[in-house]
């Protein structure tokens, strides 16, 4: 077929190169009918965990994604390296010059648009050719890690797996090198533990080693510090960083925090109810946030300085999250909106028609009647 | 000022088949009334075993072994069960315990699960908790009639307050409040800081509040605990905490805080010792930057670094 469209010209960033680039992606689950549903003929109900959202994801960068609970990052992180079928939708990816002609041996008919394949179309049974291009992190570094195994062996697995390495001496060499350049030394020392015998940051790193292991052009690392200490935290993130430096791996980077996003990211988009409600750096995101629930989530930070504590904080928010199954109509944000109060003009807008990204400052987009 | 509790050379220990946890070992400080006190410090350096010393609630194979709690002239730690429950336990100090928001159980109502702890540890009938519940719902932002929803009804934020409400049905002195906000997101942990500020100005709440998270604490208590392996290793006004950090622990804690406009990230390198075998002189020295000979030999004592603000660190000496 081939297609006229280039694709690989993203939208949100001109001076980047894009591994991916997401049009139109939805995710949606159907939600369990009870009994009497079924009885009355009620008509099927869908979380929509990720709805209708577009995003493009630079290559050797760090982009985060930044939301509240059950907005639909995960999913998001799940569908794009397609560990959910998506919906419907496109991702465009650039595999690997092997992975590429591995897929083009192996499957019929691949549309190729300028050496990016629509995995999003890719037959359930392919997708294990992207797991060499495409890795996650998980949260968890205590469920993550199988307690039964060895460091060395858990390691070893997926080299084996994929057929990587030609002896085992030298996968040995392959994971004692993973382990270290993730500081987890000496290797050979660590590669003979079990997981509890590790704290919680090492069994995080050993999660990015094997991740690494495969050589992946793309990482999706989902919140995964939440569980660190504090004191901790920061050695993951660095070694995230150099992932990025020295190795130009791709990272789309989850989190419900915008610190920690905008101390490591290149971008930020900021996801509310399945939708991606403002894409810009972190810079302007932190310093100038124009969408109005990024202006909330900034708000809520709190401040290690004890001068403020005899006030109550100012909360830039209405009410709580809504349902992901009864989205609100319009701007899904309207009914907690802060800004909808004070802009009268732009209420009956807001309540009707769903604000599409758009650019409204150079290379700042948001999707917000107010601009 | 008026002191409302005075704990001294408090021990709690655990004792496992791998050998004695020393979770909180040889811990001293004082809480004046009205203020709020923070209690920081790394995942497993003693915060919660600490909290359920100050019930004298500590879940076996744990034990208060040594020290006293002196609240109101009674010492909480040597009192038998029937007195602390009588007399103590969520009449003088309650807590919202660490993740029971996410044990409430599916099967029951909220009400009888709010009750459940009363009634077990506090003498009281079911009936006269949940009549009691619903006075306190209002004052933690609760439609009363929340007692007969089923807790997968309500969010992250609503079961909360649904704890702290608990926590107040007694209507104690002392509210002890560990890691409330830590499975929240940022806007519902901003909405549940600005209630317990609330019930501490206009309920006259004591609060204890309990965070590894040293943000949290700025935003709330008026005095802070360094914690570090099981002992106090600063303790002042959070000004003074915050401003003029002595202990390189805290120093360390206080760096390690990302910070919204700067892109600098840091981190304390190693991990804390393992407290079923402490080494022996001051137990950051590992990780001390600035660590000299005698911190390796000897326990560092307590040195006054400004007014009302202590330190436990040989670089005072
Ligand atoms: N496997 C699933 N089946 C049904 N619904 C799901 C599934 N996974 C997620 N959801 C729903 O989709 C929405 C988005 O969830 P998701 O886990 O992607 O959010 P999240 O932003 O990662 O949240 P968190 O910060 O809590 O991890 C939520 O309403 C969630 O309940
Ligand atoms: N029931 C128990 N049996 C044995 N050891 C325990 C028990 N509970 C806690 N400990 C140990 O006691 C120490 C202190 O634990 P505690 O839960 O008080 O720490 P914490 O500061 O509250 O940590 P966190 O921030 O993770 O909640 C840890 O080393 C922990 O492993
Ligand atoms: S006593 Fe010594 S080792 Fe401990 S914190 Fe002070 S300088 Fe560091
Ligand atoms: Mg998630
Ligand atoms: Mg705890």
């Amino acid at each position: 077929m081939g297609s006229v469209v280039d694709v690989t010209e993203g939208m949100f960033f001109p001076d980047e190169k894009n591994v991916m680039v997401v049009r139109d992606l939805s995710k949606y689950f159907p939600v369990r009918r009870g009994l009497s549903d079924v009885i009355l003929r009620r008509p099927a109900r869908f979380v929509r965990a990720v709805d209708h959202i577009d995003l493009d994801i630079p290559e050797g960068k760090i982009l985060s994604l930044v939301g509240e609970s059950g907005c639909g990052k995960t999913t998001t992180g799940m569908t794009l390296i397609r560990l959910y079928d998506p919906t419907s939708g496109s991702i465009f990816f650039e595999p690997k010059e092997e992975t590429l002609d591995k897929l083009k041996r192996e499957v019929g008919n691949l549309d190729i648009y300028n050496g990016y394949i629509d995995i999003a179309k890719l037959p359930a049974k392919y997708v294990k050719f992207l797991r060499t291009d495409m890795q996650i992190i998980f949260q968890d570094p205590y469920s993550s890690l199988n307690p039964t195994y060895r460091i060395y062996d858990i390691l070893e697995e997926p080299l084996k797996v994929h057929g990587i390495g030609e002896s085992e001496d030298e996968r040995r060499d392959m994971v004692l090198k993973a382990l270290e350049e993730v500081k987890l030394v000496p290797a050979e020392d660590i590669a003979a533990r079990f997981p509890h015998m590790l704290s919680g940051g090492q069994r995080q790193r050993v999660a990015i080693a094997r991740a690494l292991l495969l050589n992946p052009k793309f990482i999706v690392a989902d919140e995964p510090i939440a569980m660190i200490d504090v004191s901790l935290r920061a050695e993951i993130l660095l070694s995230l960083m150099e992932l990025r430096d020295k190795h130009k791996i791709t990272i789309l980077f989850i989190t419900h925090d915008l610190t920690i996003a905008n101390n490591i990211s290149d971008y930020i988009a900021v996801m509310y109810l399945g939708k991606i409600v403002e894409i810009g750096t972190p810079d302007e995101i932190v310093n100038n946030p124009l969408h109005p629930y990024t202006k909330a989530l900034i708000k809520a930070i709190p401040i290690p300085d004890p001068s403020m504590r005899n006030k109550l904080k100012d909360i830039w928010i209405k009410g709580e999250v809504p349902s992901a199954v009864n989205i609100p109509s319009g701007c899904r944000f309207h009914p907690r909106c802060m800004d909808y109060e004070f802009h009268p003009e732009i209420q009956e807008r807001c309540r009707n028609e769903e604000p599409k990204l758009i650019e409204v400052e150079k290379g700042h987009y948001a999707a917000c009647w107010l601009y | 000022m008026e002191t409302i509790l005075k704990v001294e050379g408090l021990k709690t220990y655990y004792f496992t088949s791998t050998g004695v946890v020393k979770a909180v070992d040889g811990v001293n400080f004082t809480m004046q009334r009205g203020e709020s006190l923070g209690i920081a410090g790394e995942s497993g350096c003693g915060k919660s075993t600490l909290a359920y010393s100050l019930m004298n609630l500590v879940p076996p194979p744990g034990k208060i072994v040594d020290g006293s709690i002196i609240l109101d002239g009674m010492d909480i730690a040597k009192m038998d069960e029937d007195s602390l429950r009588n007399e103590v336990r969520w009449k003088k100090v309650a807590m919202v315990f660490q993740g029971a928001m996410n044990a409430l159980t599916p099967v029951y109502k909220i009400g009888k699960q709010l009750a459940e702890p009363l009634v077990i540890h506090g003498n009281i009938s079911e009936d006269e908790a949940i009549e009691k519940a619903k006075e306190i719902l209002p004052k933690v932002g609760l439609d009363p009639n929340i007692i007969n929803r089923y807790p997968h009804e309500l969010s992250g934020g609503m079961k909360q307050r649904v704890m702290i409400a608990m926590a107040l049905i007694m209507n104690p002195d002392i509210v002890i409040a560990d890691e409330p906000t830590t499975a929240l997101d940022v806007i519902v942990q901003a909405q549940i800081l600005n209630l317990l500020k609330k019930l501490k100005w206009e309920m006259g709440i004591n609060l204890i509040l309990i965070s590894h998270d040293l943000s949290i604490m700025a935003e709330v208590v008026d005095r802070l605990i360094i914690m570090y392996a099981g002992k106090i290793v600063e303790i002042g006004n959070s000004e003074d905490v915050f401003g003029k950090p002595n202990h390189p622990y805290t120093q360390g804690l206080l760096n390690s805080i990302p910070k919204l406009g700067t892109h600098e990230l840091n981190y304390i390198p190693g991990l804390p010792p393992d407290l079923r075998n402490p080494p022996k002189g001051c137990r950051f020295a590992d990780r001390c930057p600035y660590v000299m000979d005698i911190c390796r030999r000897e326990e560092p004592p307590m040195f006054e670094v400004g007014n009302g603000h202590y330190s436990y660190c040989w670089l005072n000496r």
